[in-house]
């Protein structure tokens, strides 16, 4: 079996640049949720040069909407929702500090330059396994935005959240290398 | 806990006998009261936001429900539930082509809209194709083709056999299970077809998930 790099946040500077695309994690520590609507509020916030609801130092936002929690959980189906719709957003976040984001499918070239210039991460969690990563999440609270419902930034600490790195700060970008591998005719 | 949280836009196929009588309230009003229990008490996400454009606010219970509605003979309601998920649905398209396009032009469109959805519908996909009738006919055709058991195949064999060679051809793009790379990009291509106007050969291709989730009952 592939060696699994576990690691924690906040990301820090060493960590970010030692992965690799194609790279299995596992990630600990306190992450954040932030989807569509949430996006369009921090880029807002900072519009007005409001502070945004959390410290984005460092920090990794995942891509999710999860479903409500059932009694005795700390939260419902938690999979990642398909990023690219936050690439508008995103370079914005990460000329602040911003240092991973979770969530699958490909992204935009300003996303990937800006990655670079950055150094920051960008994680896949596997699409469709919620209920899964769900088990991951050991607790959840709503910091923002709580009228989004879904969409209402958390705070979730997570222990050992399995991913894999899709784009890396160097710029290899699973989404290419992987298909190129199996592409026939 | 469902197996993916994005618990969808709640679609039905509703087929209604037409010596069905319904007393005791609005047979619409039942079939949202039915999204709002069901999405309650299964804790399901509420994804159902009012305005498309402006406020976009939740509506909190995932009303409204899509209602595709067809009378038939008989006295009974046949129910298909189709949940559907944002990612993949937004990987779908409908394209106005023309006869002269044929059979090259439809397997061109269905396998490119495919390769350029890359991860970002998780595959491996379903891919629901429509062929004929209009504009808006043939986007619910495509969605129909999505309620198909994944083995199975349209009645008509030269149709049959450009499902295997439209799926032959999308595994050939090595997407793989979410755009990571693989030799599984497409579990089954399922074609639903109607009778077009002489000018026309509407296409339209619906993606979904691997998280392929239908219900059925018949009161």
């Amino acid at each position: 079996m592939e060696e699994v790099k576990r690691i924690k946040t906040p990301l820090t500077e060493e960590v970010v640049m030692s992965l690799r695309a194609g790279d299995n994690v596992l990630l600990s520590g306190v992450i954040y949720t932030g989807r569509d609507a949430a996006h369009k509020r921090f880029i807002q916030a900072l519009e007005k040069g409001e502070a945004l609801p959390f410290d984005i130092n460092g920090a990794v936002i995942y891509y999710v909407g999860p479903a409500p929690a059932k009694p005795g959980q700390p939260i419902g189906s938690a999979g990642p929702t398909t990023s690219y719709r936050m690439d508008a957003y995103t370079p914005a976040l990460l000329d602040i500090g911003l240092k991973g984001m979770i969530g699958k499918g490909p992204r935009g070239e300003k996303v990937i330059e800006s990655m670079k210039k950055n150094h920051a991460i960008y994680f896949a969690a596997i699409g469709g396994a919620a209920a899964l990563i769900a088990k991951s999440v050991k607790e959840a609270e709503v910091v923002a935005y709580e009228d989004l419902g879904p969409e209402a930034v958390r705070k979730l600490v997570v222990e050992d959240l399995p991913l894999i790195v899709a784009i890396d700060a160097h710029g290899n970008n699973l989404y290419e290398s992987g298909p190129e591998k199996y592409r026939r005719g | 806990m469902p197996i993916c949280q994005d618990t969808g836009f709640a679609v039905f196929f509703i087929e209604m006998g037409e010596d069905v009588r319904i007393t005791g309230g609005g047979f619409e009003e039942a079939i949202y009261e039915g999204v709002r229990q069901g999405y309650r008490e299964g804790y399901l996400r509420k994804s159902i936001v009012d305005d498309p454009l402006f406020e976009r606010k939740n509506t909190k219970d995932n009303t409204p429900p899509i209602i595709h509605l067809r009378l038939v003979p008989g006295d009974r309601i046949k129910i298909v539930f189709a949940p559907k998920g944002g990612g993949s649905e937004n990987m779908s398209e409908v394209k106005m082509m023309v006869p002269a396009d044929g059979e090259e032009g439809v397997k061109r469109f269905v396998v490119d809209r495919v390769r350029r959805s890359g991860g970002n519908p998780c595959p491996p996909v379903i891919v629901g194709v429509g062929i004929g009738g209009t504009f808006e006919h043939v986007a619910y055709l495509a969605k129909k083709a999505l309620l198909r058991p994944v083995d199975s195949h349209h009645p008509d064999p030269r149709f049959a056999k450009l499902e295997d060679e439209i799926l032959e051809e999308i595994n050939k793009l090595g997407i793989g299970p979410m755009g990571l790379g693989g030799r599984t990009t497409a579990l089954a291509v399922h074609i639903e077809t109607h009778p077009c106007h002489i000018a026309s050969m509407p296409v339209a291709v619906n993606m979904q998930c691997h998280a392929a989730r239908h219900k059925e009952a018949i009161i």
